[in-house]
């Protein structure tokens, strides 16, 4: 059981590096797509699923993928959004259990071509030193130079087309006693979803089409924006909305989320050299000096300088010092850059959701007051 | 506990001497522990008794005790060193529980010294068996079911509601030890009768066995602020029921989902916080693959064995991070060392995969059952680094250097070897040290993952990887020659070598390196770097696989001077081979240091000093054989290599690296050989006109015979080039000869037997010296106190000598010089004698460095490797000091014995070492320095105990003097009639028991009751050894010392005399040091 016998692929860079493995997974070739690695050792299939990785190649770092198969719960969408996805090793078997399945047939299944055998540290670390860069892949049939011009015919991917690639379908979940959420899909992991349910609150989810408009007018005890793939500055409109409902109704904004917060907020963003993508990112929390690690996945972050809007700043990166959150209990702002939902990854900052369930509780008779 | 940056000096207790279970994996994190300390600006005393330890060196800590790990001579040492803080989370389970003794008997209230890092309370929550399953339930987790009980009666009512199999452990002891599997009423009670006398409480825990379950563990660090991060995670191999240090074990995890992973880290978190420590720890976890559901094991609130091997997995520092955060430290005060800007609080993410294999010597331990269960048996363990799992199993396998090299193909045909088939069904259901060779006989059998998997529970996952091996393997047999470019390259990703491919193509290692050269299949060196290429990192730690892109660039060989050297080490620890080799590696690393020339260090053993990666310029986490050093030298291009001090394994490639052009650095191939192949060495001796045993050699059973009638009986019997006396034998006659022949035959192998004339009754001296080529240095002269017969390893001895002649010392001297300068010795020599009526024989030449250099090191006060490096790079030797000077202090070092880990061997010591460690003993007296070594062996005699006597008529006269010693002192003689009547005509009472002969059983029940505490049995002949055995088998189950020869005896009398005269006094290296005249000040 080895891939030698495979049918060969390429993935040749837009800087014309290439690297050479085999082809598995949807043959939907050749693709093209922002190529970046994650660094998670557990919870591939969480991470192929997460719709953030929409219009990107995804490297995985851990060298063997695939040991555990899938199982049908443990996906964060139906649909894989990831253009395709770059292994050292996709392991030819799994360790069975009821339920479980190969990686190599949801890959055919859902449409996500990949590629193994590949030196994926060498690329992770010329991505690394060249920071984030397009990359296409393919197979026999498409030669180096076709690949070369597929990865250099368009620069990074737009975001109002990736969010609204993967912005889910509106819809709403049993009434429930703890109060009433809405929640902004803009390529929303479903597990966010899940913690906010876990909180005891009935959901409304709108996508990325939503207005403020209809959020006032549901009479939501709280709003949450999801994670979502792309650059913030890509999606004005979503912007513009939140902020016509800032300081009118508590505000949870996460990853891409926070960053729309941000920019409604008059703060800015800006690409990262090459994000934050992993499940041991650690970030200090502000106020307590504790430090969490967190499982995280973007390209852009927010500017320091957010602070200007009036906010505090919760958290930061351990390492690089880049914002990880920011709040205002004013205005009943709290936004995490990081992933509090996990899946995968450590769920050491699962509180931020009852944290801010627990803030936003009575804040309308306050208001009413 | 609140803040301790007022720490100003702190106490750090060691481990002691290696034992199985508790391996030199503390020196790593001792020595790490006490730099980390240093560098926070705080005085360091530390105490250990292991000499062969880096964290015993007198350059490193302020004060350094080498004294025996006791409750009495840690009180004294706290008596004298004011310290305000102990550190005991860095020396295994014997650190915590001498800081446990040290509370509980109030010496630390007393001196107002406390417990940094962890409390006396978390301690006991943590390893309080009862009281942990407590705290795990409340924290809302699940433990296996369990009961405690007292007594046999008390176990069997348990069986009411907690059915068999059971597993049977004795509370508060450590390394398992005592624990077993029940899976009979019959089993049940021997388990309780056993536990309920071992524990310290007297009580046994009775756990529900969930034996073939997956066992996982995690390295957790934990601060003051309650923040934490896991290290690393690693997933047993080997399931529930082997004890995780006799399990392959890998990281990271292998076969969790996420989500089940983030429970098991969520909880170890949880249970770390209510146990309540700073520093770091491991939690264990089993999870029943068939229902999901996940049970704590156990948790150490210390740093431990997986630590180690969690470091070098990861890169992470754990210990000195450790040793930081008892101060007070809070993870994100910290810098992560491999890449210096990002903080400590972080997990490192691993982008290879690691696999652990455990190196057991059941094959010098006969009667030890092969077989492995709760209780831990392995003497060491290899690690090797791979993108895959299969690539990094294949080089951990070899990495052991065992007879069974590589996985696949090599040497023997693993498919013929374990068979027929119900052999290898027992070979894969009772886990045992060859089970992963009998996995891949089944799988060249043709049995399914199913069926393996039913009989030894192994997860599929890693089954089907161990079939992809055999699958390729019989791909690559029907191949065409030569093998297609990308077909070979795939060989190499999976972990064959070139001499497995050689094997399985009928060409020699040398061919298959041509053919990939020729394919352009080069090995490709990758760093570990803790975050998985995230961050551009500057360590110099890197692994070797086959990849697209090389991470370090060819270098060049400098054309003048000596700029980059290779240092080899010693592979995994091994009864024969181990510390203390470590301990010259890191040595050398450190000599080339200051004279500025880079070190590049090739090991394999996680457990080292020297695979930390600040130790050499650069660090190889290679195996130590061949091909991956011919790969490392044709990247790196150094100007030398050093084998000398890694023992016998890169002595042994020798050979093959001269061949290649690598210059071997240090007395030259030609004269290794000289003084190791016997026939040239004795040549070399007769030439020098030096007396040695005569020799002569066999290839067959008939020569054997006649050489030995030739020699004239006793003559000792050894395969060619072995350390540590593997497989030699004493024989007295023909009888004897012959029962020993069948199996040496078998042995042999690699050449034909060899014969030396036993000198008979001689003492033994060993001789380390350094030389430049022409000067020599004599390190020190060692007197052993047993005779010679015993191997060097087993005997204690003493320097200065004690009892020889100042004339035969001198001789001794001379002549190790003039040995070394006839092989032009450029480095380290260990010479062994035999003095018998004043005439001297040697044994024996060891062109390298020895067991005994780091004791000498630490005796003399010199850094002999350091200047055995520099002669070896071309310095002069600052003298020629061809005699040692007197010293005005004792230093004796004693063996540790396994025994009590093998109860079912028998405790006799002859030519084959079967000691796993040593303790060195120092002292004003020969008498005192002796009797701390004992202590410090663990030989613990209660005052007035009964000693019990079984000696040879021919012993009889010598045993009479310390017979009366020992009634003297008020010990009770415990005799057979024949002594007991020599014992009388000299005014010595003693109680007379029947022999065993006679069929009566009494003395073996005094034994086993504990009522006798000391155990001396001589016998004449190898027949009357034999049937004292019975004898020496309850001493070794009881864990009484058994004394074999009379010269131990007389030691031990001396010994214990002293005690009486007064309490021990202890004092520190340095001062020792301080004592000694100039010719120690002179070196460096
Ligand atoms: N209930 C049990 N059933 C089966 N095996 C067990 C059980 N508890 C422990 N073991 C086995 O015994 C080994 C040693 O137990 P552990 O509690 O870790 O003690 P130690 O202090 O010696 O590490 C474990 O690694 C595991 O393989
Ligand atoms: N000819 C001999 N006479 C007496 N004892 C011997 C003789 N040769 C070896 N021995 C004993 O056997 C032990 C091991 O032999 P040695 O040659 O040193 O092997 P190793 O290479 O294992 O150190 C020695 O330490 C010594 O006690
Ligand atoms: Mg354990
Ligand atoms: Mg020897």
């Amino acid at each position: 059981m080895s891939f030698v016998d495979r049918p060969r692929g390429r993935l040749v860079l837009a800087d014309g590096s290439q690297f050479d493995g085999y082809l598995v997974g949807a043959r939907t070739l050749p693709v093209r797509g922002e190529l970046v690695f994650n660094t998670s050792m557990t919870g591939y299939q969480e991470v192929i699923t997460d719709p953030s990785y929409a219009g990107q190649i995804l490297v995985m770092t851990y060298p063997q993928i695939g040991n555990y198969g899938v199982v049908a719960g443990d996906s964060e969408r139906e649909k894989i959004a990831a253009r395709a996805l770059v292994m050292r090793e996709l392991s030819p078997f799994f360790s069975p259990a009821p339920g479980r399945d190969s990686l190599e047939n949801l890959m055919s299944d859902r449409g996500l071509p990949g590629l193994t055998g590949i030196d994926t540290r060498a690329v992770t670390r010329c991505i690394r030193s060249r920071g984030a860069v397009m990359a296409a892949i393919g197979g026999q049939t498409h030669g180096y130079d076709e690949l070369l011009a597929l990865a250099r015919s368009q620069s990074f991917s737009r975001g109002e087309s990736l969010v609204e690639s993967v912005s889910g379908s509106p819809g709403s979940t049993a009434v429930a006693a703890g109060g009433r959420a809405a929640v902004v899909d803009l390529g929303m992991k479903k597990s966010i979803l899940t913690r906010i349910l876990d909180l005891g609150v009935s959901a409304r989810v709108f996508d990325a089409a939503f207005s403020a408009k209809e959020v006032m007018g549901g009479r939501f005890d709280f709003l949450v924006l999801s994670n979502g793939p792309g650059d913030p500055a890509d999606i004005p409109r979503v912007v513009a909305e939140v902020r016509g409902l800032i300081g009118r109704i508590p505000i949870l904004g996460i990853c891409l989320g926070h960053q729309v917060v941000a920019l409604a907020l008059g703060g800015r963003t800006y690409k990262l050299k090459f994000g934050h993508r992993g499940a041991n990112q650690p970030v200090i929390d502000r106020g307590t000096g504790r430090v969490f690690i967190t499982s995280q996945n973007h390209g852009y972050a927010v500017a320091e300088d957010i602070i200007d809007a009036g906010v505090s700043l919760t958290y930061t990166n351990a390492n690089d010092g880049t914002v990880e959150g920011f709040a205002d209990d004013a205005r009943m702002i709290a936004c995490v850059q990081f992933h509090p939902e996990a899946s995968p990854g450590p769920r050491d900052t699962s509180f931020v959701f009852r944290q801010f369930h627990g803030l936003t509780e009575g804040w309308r008779d306050v208001e009413a007051f | 506990m609140s803040r301790r940056f007022d720490t100003k000096s702190v106490l750090v207790i060691g481990s002691g001497p290696i034992v199985i279970g508790q391996g030199c994996e503390f020196d790593y994190s001792g020595t790490q522990a006490v730099r980390a300390l240093i560098e926070e600006g705080v005085r360091v005393v530390l105490v250990n008794s292991n000499p062969a330890t880096i964290m015993t060196d007198p350059g490193l800590a302020h004060a350094t005790y080498i004294e025996p790990l006791t409750f009495e001579t840690c009180e004294a040492i706290l008596e004298r060193e004011h310290v305000d803080g102990i550190l005991p989370t860095l020396g295994g389970q014997t650190a915590l529980n001498l800081a446990v003794e040290l509370a509980e008997r109030g010496t630390l209230e007393r001196l107002g010294v406390r417990l940094i890092g962890v409390d006396l309370e978390a301690i006991r929550r943590a390893e309080d068996r009862s009281e942990f399953k407590r705290l795990v339930e409340e924290a809302g987790y699940d433990t296996p079911r369990s009961g405690m009980a007292n007594s046999v009666a008390e176990a069997l009512e348990l069986l009411k509601w907690l059915p068999l199999p059971l597993i049977v452990r004795p509370s508060f002891t450590l390394g398992g030890s005592g624990s077993g599997f029940a899976r009979t009423r019959v089993e049940l009670v021997a388990a309780v009768e056993q536990g309920v006398r071992r524990s310290p409480t007297g009580q046994v825990l009775l756990e529900e066995s969930i034996e073939g379950w997956k066992e996982f563990e995690l390295e957790v660090m934990r601060d003051r602020k309650g923040n934490h991060a896991v290290i690393c995670s690693i997933e047993n191999f080997d399931p529930m029921g082997v004890h995780t240090g006799d399990s392959i074990t890998v990281a990271p995890v292998q076969t969790l989902r996420d989500r089940e992973y983030q429970l098991m880290r969520e909880a170890a978190f949880d249970i770390v916080d209510r146990v309540g420590m700073w520093g770091g720890a491991n939690v264990q976890f089993a999870l029943d693959p068939a229902t999901g559901r996940m049970v704590v094991i156990e948790m150490n609130p210390r740093v431990s064995r997986s630590s180690a091997l969690a470091s070098k997995a990861t890169g992470y520092p754990i210990a000195k991070i450790a040793a930081k955060l008892a101060l007070g430290y809070t993870l994100s005060d910290l810098p992560n060392d491999v890449v210096g800007w990002i903080s400590a609080a972080f997990e490192p993410a691993l982008d290879y995969v690691v696999v652990k294999i455990p190196r057991w010597n059941f094959e010098k331990f006969h009667g030890a059952a092969d077989v492995l269960g709760s209780q831990m048996k392995s003497v060491g363990e290899v690690m090797a680094v791979g993108r895959t799992f299969n690539e990094a199993l294949q080089k951990a396998m070899r990495s052991l250097e065992s007879d069974v090299c590589d996985l696949a193909a090599t040497g023997c045909d693993l498919g013929t070897c374990i068979s027929p088939q119900e052999v290898l069904a027992r070979k894969l259901s009772r886990p045992n040290s060859e089970r992963l060779t009998a996995i891949m006989a089944a799988c060249r059998a043709g049995m399914t993952t199913a069926e393996i998997h039913a009989l030894t529970k192994i997860d599929p996952w890693f089954l089907d990887n161990i079939r992809a091996i055999a699958d390729y393997e019989e791909r690559l047999r029907g191949l065409p020659d030569p093998c297609p470019p990308h077909l070979l390259r795939e060989s190499k990703r999976l972990g064959f070598s070139d001499r497995q491919l050689g094997s399985i193509w009928g060409k020699t290692e040398e061919e298959i390196a041509e053919l990939r050269a020729r394919c352009g299949i080069h090995p490709t060196v990758k760093m570990v770097d803790t975050c998985a290429g995230e961050f551009e990192a500057g360590t110099p730690y890197y692994y070797l696989t086959y990849d697209d892109e090389c991470e370090v660039s060819v270098g060049k060989a400098s054309l003048g001077p000596v700029r980059k050297v290779v240092i080899l080490g010693s592979g995994p620890n091994r009864v024969g081979q181990g510390i203390e080799f470590d301990y010259c590696c890191v040595h050398a690393a450190m000599a080339l240091r200051e004279m500025g020339v880079k070190s590049i260090m090739v090991n394999c053993n996680p457990e080292t000093v020297s695979t930390d990666f600040d130790v050499s310029d650069r660090l190889y986490f290679e195996p130590v054989c061949y091909e991956h050093v011919m790969a490392i030298i044709g990247k790196e291009r150094p100007d030398g290599i050093i084998c000398q001090f890694g023992g016998q394994t890169p002595l042994n490639l020798v050979h093959r690296l001269q061949g290649t052009g690598v210059r071997v650095l240090g007395t030259s191939v030609d004269s290794i050989d000289r003084a190791e192949d016997r026939k040239r060495c004795s040549e070399l001796l007769a030439g020098l006109g030096i007396e040695h045993p005569e020799c002569a050699f066999a290839s067959s059973r008939e020569e054997a015979i006649a050489a030995a009638e030739r020699l004239r009986y006793p003559v000792l019997l050894r395969p060619p080039y072995v350390l540590g006396g593997r497989a030699m034998e004493l024989v007295r006659d023909h009888g004897e000869l012959t029962a020993a022949l069948e199996a040496a035959l078998r042995s042999s192998g690699r050449g034909p037997l060899m014969l030396d004339k036993f000198v008979d009754n001689a003492l033994e001296v060993d001789v380390d010296a350094v030389s430049d080529g022409e000067r020599v240095v004599i390190a020190g002269v060692m007197e052993h106190i047993e005779e010679a017969g015993i191997h060097s390893g087993d005997s204690s001895c003493v320097t200065p000598p004690l009892s020889l002649g100042e004339e035969i010392v001198a001789e001794i001297e001379e002549t190790t010089a003039r040995i070394a300068r006839a092989l032009g010795v450029l480095g380290m020599v260990n010479v062994q004698f035999a003095v018998k009526d004043e005439r001297i024989y040697c044994l024996e030449i060891n062109p390298r460095a020895s067991r005994t250099v780091p004791f000498v090191s630490k005796a003399t006060g010199v850094a002999w490797v350091k200047l055995a490096t520099r002669a070896m790079l071309g310095d002069r030797l600052p003298v020629d000091a061809v005699r040692s000077g007197a010293r005005p202090f004792f230093a004796v070092k004693a063996p540790v014995l396994p025994f009590d880990k093998l109860p079912e061997v028998d405790s006799i010591l002859g030519p084959e070492m079967r000691s796993t460690g040593e303790v060195m003993g120092i002292g004003r007296t020969f008498d005192e320095a002796f009797m701390k070594a004992q202590l410090a062996a663990g030989h613990r005699i209660a005052p007035r105990s009964q000693v019990f006597f079984s000696v040879a008529n021919r012993y009889k006269r010598e045993v009479i003097f310390p017979a009366k010693g020992l009634h003297q002192m008020g010990f009770r003689l415990v005799t057979t009639k024949g002594m007991g009547d020599v014992l009388r005509s000299h005014g010595i009472p003693s109680r007379v028991v029947p022999k065993i002969s006679s069929g009566d059983r009494e003395v073996l029940n005094l034994i086993g009751n504990g009522s006798i505490r000391l155990v001396i049995n001589m016998a004449a002949s190898r027949k009357a050894l034999e049937d004292d055995k019975e004898i020496r088998l309850a001493s070794n189950k009881a864990k009484i010392p058994c004394i074999t020869s009379v010269a131990g005896l007389n030691a031990l009398v001396l010994g214990l005399m002293s005690i009486q005269r007064g309490p021990i006094s202890v004092q520190s290296l340095q001062e020792y040091i301080a004592a000694l005249p100039a010719l120690g000040a002179e070196l460096p």
